[in-house]
């Protein structure tokens, strides 16, 4: 096992460059100019080509390509992490310091909430084979699945001004500063991004108890009297985990990409929205910045997807 | 339809503006002021007109909480960036304008900023201003003719030395120094600057006055810095420490910039009060329109974020109504003009001038204010219909917008005919993915005419190049900064010295136009010389197709009383100081 990991941890290095490489190249494929950006702010302005020149010049834009990105790659391990922002000139250690907590606990509390709500309601689904409780949870899950963060956010939005009369704070909080400013601010975009990953895993919670309800050993535990409840939460849900959990770590990335509507919405000054924010205005420090981090973020949660498997099911065994 | 009747209303609001009696006076009429003394005062419903009265019942306290579009870009500095998202909080931060600003009671007018006076030389080239005695920065120091130089030089040249590039600002050229000139600007005793021009301009102060251009670069705080070697260094690195009535109190990027009353700061109002009245803003950034929306209708808002996007629909509008009924007021602007602007130096059809006439001809203008500009809109060839250069004769305009739209459609079908392209032409069309409704407007009525117009449509990045490159074959062309003539050279000038031209061409006529301009010394002779240009431009030529200006709309609740609603460019009075909360 500790070998396996190590081996796994490894391979984060070419994983990463590659992922690097790619990021790196695709900002500058993108049309536009982050010098004419700086110059410009929304397109407002007229500017000369000298201009735009010697801002090329002032950001480094004019070195070649492959100067670029070792400057950069050594920056990223430097403890730079790529320097500053061509836009703001923060640092990216700060702009990462700031954002990365929002939505790290954004995705935290969607993903708990989503865990909470769909796993026994899958379960119960499953249970409830063709009846009414499981058309009911399928028909949540199916809504959860298709309906976009975006339209979802927005109609939840909606929905609060015009029933309630109330619309979440607009200035986030930490919860360690202002726990219930935070808890207002955060509850409603929680909810909307966990309603899409809830919505598959309660199909994937569904159709994994089915299979295992049918298996010989859950006829066996019946016949040996336990009730119902144990039955289902014991010993048909436990060997269902394996998929749910490859569904949860898989649907973590779209979590995160979920994220930028959301913040976007509810207001939140999270990675999603600054990711977002930096592509728009061709901030490449930022954007690969950013980038990088998510990438390590999903390599860790398939990582930890992976030896859970271990846990769950003792007859995984890993060999390096 | 309510539409027509909405955009009628918002029209003849801004032409009764346009003509109508001229506000209280500035408070100081400089001789010096070549300004035409026009005759204009807000538009909208806001009930701030009368600054003395406001004087009279203004209360000192409360926080205004106002959204904005982002967070302000280029490291909040206006010498990179014109963005309305910087500009909004800027104008409490750094002030309404530099050594001069447009006067609160009429934009058209230049009224004394940080210099309390100034002469200029016979030939118009070196103009002399005295600073102000009581002006100081956000950090107890005084704002001195050092600072002054500084800005000029910093702007106008930037750095380029054994130390590095420091790119000047995009507004360099609006500075007029020659390049090169070691005493371009030279600090006088007594508080007195000389700024020499390249060339003779009896209209500098209207180019200065232009809001943009903010002083927001401390000498004391930024040349330590720069002789440190760090020569990108702005506003933000030295704690946004300005001028204006407001200084910096907290900023939490994504979330909130706070500012709070600068006690130091040197304006009063009729009463002879210190200004700011309120004890401090809060701007709340809020990128989504809706989310805007939703929040201020809750009661989380003061006021509306400025800026495309965020300015109101008459859709969105009626939602303020429903739920605020009368707790709500609006503030009307002129904005920019939605425009199709031919590359004519790409060869194709449109370097025939009849083609050209043909799609101007062709266009239904009054369509699109509700079609892409939200129910409010306008008519107009280039400027503000209560700009004092704009004549009303342009509604009469043959080959314009006059006459009924089925005889314009017949002459462009005839002109199109003569023109060899009977059976229409492809164009392609640079279109900005956030206006794209706009393109598809165009697009569809150009449909009509036998014109294919292929949309290119790019994002901010993609359109920021695109439009200063000869690669496409017509767009629409960015706005332009400054509402007086000369202002707009480099958006209606050829595209050899002006590449963000609209329009792509090479008429040295326009040269001419442009020189005439500057040479003359009264209003009417400008306003004469500007009228010929419209015609020749916009009718004649039909180099830019002017189809029609927004309205920009922005909600205040009832209590935020003395906000000053310029009639056309929302860049104007942003520092919020003569505004208080009647709660």
């Amino acid at each position: 096992m500790t070998r396996y990991l190590a081996i796994r941890l490894a391979l984060f290095v070419p994983t990463l460059l590659i992922a690097s490489a790619v990021v790196f190249l695709i900002m500058r494929v993108a049309p536009g100019d982050v010098a004419e950006v700086v110059l410009s702010g929304a397109g407002e302005t007229a500017h000369d080509v000298e201009q735009i020149e010697r801002v090329r010049e002032e950001l480094g834009l004019d070195e070649p390509l492959a100067v670029q990105y070792g400057d950069w790659l050594w920056s990223l391990v430097n403890g730079d992490f790529g320097g500053r922002s061509f836009v703001s000139r923060e640092g990216i250690p700060s702009i990462i310091g700031r954002q990365a907590p929002v939505t790290l606990l954004l995705t935290l509390y969607a993903g708990a909430a989503a865990l909470l709500v769909a796993i026994p309601l899958g379960a119960l689904a499953a249970r409830a084979q063709d009846r009414w409780p499981d058309y009911a949870a399928r028909a949540v899950s199916i809504a959860g699945q298709s309906a976009p963060a975006f339209v979802l956010a927005l109609v939840v939005l909606l929905v609060l001004l015009i029933v309630f009369g109330w619309t979440p704070p607009l200035v986030y909080a930490d919860p360690w500063e202002d726990p219930w400013r935070h808890v207002r601010i955060t509850v409603v975009p929680a909810l909307v991004l966990g309603f899409g990953l809830a919505g598959a895993l309660v199909r994937m919670t569904r159709a994994a108890v089915l299979e295992t309800l049918g298996q010989d050993y859950v006829r066996a535990a019946r016949g040996k009297g336990l009730a119902e409840r144990v039955i289902l939460f014991r010993h048909a849900l436990r060997p269902a985990a394996i998929p749910i959990v490859t569904v949860g770590a898989l649907q973590a990335g779209a979590l995160l990409s979920g994220a930028v509507v959301v913040e976007v919405v509810f207001g939140l000054p999270g990675l999603g929205r600054g990711i977002a924010d930096a592509a728009a205005g061709r901030d490449y420090p930022v954007v690969q910045a950013l980038a990088m981090l998510l990438v390590f973020f999903v390599l860790c949660i398939n990582l930890i997807a992976d030896t859970a498997y271990a846990v769950l099911d003792p007859r995984v065994a890993y060999r390096a | 339809m309510l539409w027509r009747a909405v955009a009628c209303a918002v029209v003849v609001a801004l032409v009764a503006a346009a003509c109508g009696a001229a506000g209280p006076e500035a408070t100081v009429a400089p001789e010096a002021s070549p300004s035409p003394g026009a005759a204009t005062t807000t538009p909208s419903p806001a009930p701030t007109a009368d600054l003395a009265e406001n004087a009279r019942l203004a209360r000192r306290d409360g926080v205004l909480v106002l959204a904005n579009r982002s967070d302000p870009p280029a490291a909040f500095d206006p010498m990179r960036t014109s963005s309305i998202a910087l500009h909004h909080p800027g104008g409490g931060l750094f002030g309404p304008g530099n050594l001069v600003f447009r006067c609160r009671e009429n934009i058209y007018l230049v009224c004394p900023g940080l210099a309390s006076d100034w002469t200029v030389s016979p030939d118009f080239t070196e103009w002399t201003f005295t600073l102000r005695r009581d002006a100081v920065w956000h950090d107890g120091e005084p704002f001195t003719g050092d600072d002054v130089a500084f800005w000029f030089e910093l702007a106008a040249f930037g750095i380029d030395d054994e130390r590095g590039v420091r790119a000047p600002a995009y507004f360099r050229g609006d500075l007029g120094l020659a390049a090169g000139e070691t005493t371009a600007v030279e600090v006088l005793p007594f508080r007195q600057v000389r700024v020499r021009l390249a060339e003779p301009n009896p209209h500098y102060l209207e180019v200065l006055m232009n809001p943009r251009l903010k002083v927001a670069h401390p000498e004391h705080l930024l040349r330590p810095l720069i002789d440190g070697g760090d020569l990108s260094v702005g506003p933000v690195d030295v704690g946004l420490v300005g001028t204006g009535p407001f200084k910096l109190d907290g900023y939490e990027p994504g979330s909130v910039l706070r500012l709070r009353r600068f006690d130091g700061y040197w304006e009063r109002d009729a009463q002879g009060e210190a200004l700011p009245y309120l004890d401090g803003i809060d701007f709340v950034i809020t990128p989504d329109a809706a989310a805007m929306d939703a929040a201020f209708r809750t009661g989380r808002l003061d006021g509306g974020a400025r800026g495309e996007g965020h300015y109101l629909t008459v859709e969105r509008q009626r939602g303020y109504e429903r739920d605020l009924g009368g707790d709500v007021w609006y503030g009307h602007m002129q904005g920019g003009l939605f425009r199709l602007a031919f590359n004519v130096l790409k060869e194709g059809p449109w370097q025939d001038v009849r083609v050209r006439q043909a799609v101007s001809l062709w266009i239904d203008r009054e369509a699109a204010i509700p079609g892409v500009l939200g129910g409010f809109g306008y008519v107009s060839p280039i400027l503000g219909l209560t700009n004092p250069f704009t004549g009303n004769d342009f509604v009469t305009w043959p080959r314009f917008n006059s006459g009924a739209l089925e005889e314009r459609r017949a002459e462009a079908r005839r002109l199109l005919e003569e023109a060899g392209y009977a059976d229409g032409f492809s164009m392609d069309y640079l279109c900005r993915a956030r206006l794209v409704t706009r393109c598809e407007f165009l697009q569809g009525q150009l449909a009509g005419l036998g014109v294919d117009l292929e949309l290119r449509v790019v994002d901010e990045a993609e359109w920021n190049r695109g439009r200063v490159s000869l690669e496409y074959d017509s767009q629409p062309g960015a706005h332009f900064t400054t509402p007086v003539p000369e202002g707009t050279e480099s958006v209606f000038g050829r595209y050899e010295e002006n590449p963000d031209a609209y329009a792509k061409h090479d008429d040295r006529l326009v040269d001419d136009f442009y020189d005439r301009l500057r040479a003359a010394r009264d209003f009417n002779q400008r306003v004469r010389v500007w009228r010929e240009f419209e015609q020749y431009f916009i009718r004649e030529q039909a180099y830019v197709v002017p189809i029609a200006g927004s309205v920009q709309v922005v909600p205040y609740r009832a209590h935020a009383r003395g906000v000053i609603i310029p009639p056309e460019d929302g860049h104007t009075h942003t520092d919020f100081a003569t505004v208080w909360l009647d709660r």
